[in-house]
């Protein structure tokens, strides 16, 4: 646990403390040019020739930042600030780009949204896969709603099914002082929640609401 | 050793955790010490030196403060870690175990 607290702590102070972590950077490496120009002067060398062996300087110090992992954001950084520059440089160019993506995320949002809940989602019923809705067919309509009678025979002579249930659409008015107004409404046979797979709670609720 | 590819892969790191593990070392001090205990045979410049160290540091193997060395002068001293004496106990049998099967394959008749 301490392990990885201390290379949480490392990894921030190379991100947020940077001037003074290249600082020390710069004197660690320093400290042994100055150790190895010490060496070579002892043993009577020419310091050229210390300081050739020791490598370009500005190279050891790319690859101790690599190593710290730093550069990866930092270069982040300075992408997106030079990005952003770049935008505000050429305003025509940032509302047609702004604008085509805010359309196709918006467009592919609502295409998203509508697949799930058509395709995706199951109905909120007990069984939907064995839910069916019957029409029906002719050629000139081949889905056309079941007149009563054809449905009272159904459903006393049809066997494939559970149950049979049958609803049409019905608004009423609703009228009072002010302006009447439409509600949406539907006549529906006693056995459509059960049908549906909603015994209990919805007989009790049509109940209360009588 | 003037490139890290020069020695076997990772060699570089078991030298520097086990040159450290006595006591705490500056970064000339690990390479001179390298390179007197190996009767020069190994020499660690500081291109290949001071990226291992802060890896091994990042890697939370060893840990780094800084201090007065004898002749007065700041210089950043490197320690073990708890998990860099694990580590270095994993390395050197590892390093067994290579060297060993190594020894095997070259003394065979």
């Amino acid at each position: 646990m301490k392990k990885w607290r201390d290379i949480l702590r490392l990894r921030l102070r190379s991100l947020l403390r940077r001037r003074d972590v290249e600082r020390e950077l710069e004197k660690e490496l320093r400290f042994h040019l100055d150790q190895a120009i010490e060496e070579a002067q002892a043993k009577g060398l020419p310091t050229e020739v210390a300081l050739k062996r020791l490598g370009g300087i500005s190279r050891i110090e790319e690859e101790c930042r690599d190593m710290r992992k730093t550069n990866f954001i930092e270069s982040l950084g300075q992408d997106l600030r030079y990005a952003a520059r770049m935008l505000v440089k050429s305003p025509g160019f940032t509302l047609v780009m702004v604008s085509t993506l805010a359309l196709s995320i918006g467009a592919t949002s609502a295409i998203v949204s509508v697949v799930n809940g058509v395709l995706l989602r199951s109905l909120p019923y007990q069984k939907p896969d064995q839910l069916v809705r019957i029409f029906t067919s002719s050629l000139s309509f081949p889905k056309f709603p079941i007149n009563p009678n054809d449905f009272l025979d159904f459903r006393a002579r049809l066997r494939s099914f559970e149950s049979i249930a049958a609803y049409t659409r019905s608004d009423v008015q609703l009228s009072g002082t002010g302006e009447a107004i439409r509600l949406s409404g539907f006549v529906v046979t006693w056995r459509l929640f059960s049908s549906a797979g909603f015994e209990t709670g919805a007989r009790a609720r049509i109940r209360s609401q009588r | 050793m003037s490139r890290p590819s020069d020695l076997i892969q990772g060699t570089l790191d078991l030298l520097i955790l086990k040159t450290i593990s006595i006591e705490p070392k500056h970064g000339w001090a690990i390479a001179k010490r390298i390179e007197q205990v190996s009767e020069n045979a190994l020499q660690v410049t500081q291109g290949a030196l001071y990226p291992a160290l802060h890896r091994l540091e990042q890697q939370g193997w060893i840990s780094a403060k800084w201090r007065t060395t004898e002749t007065g002068r700041e210089a950043k001293f490197y320690q073990l870690t708890r998990a860099g004496a694990v580590q270095l106990e994993k390395e050197l049998a590892q390093w067994h175990r290579l060297s060993n099967a190594i020894g095997l394959v070259t003394r065979m008749v």
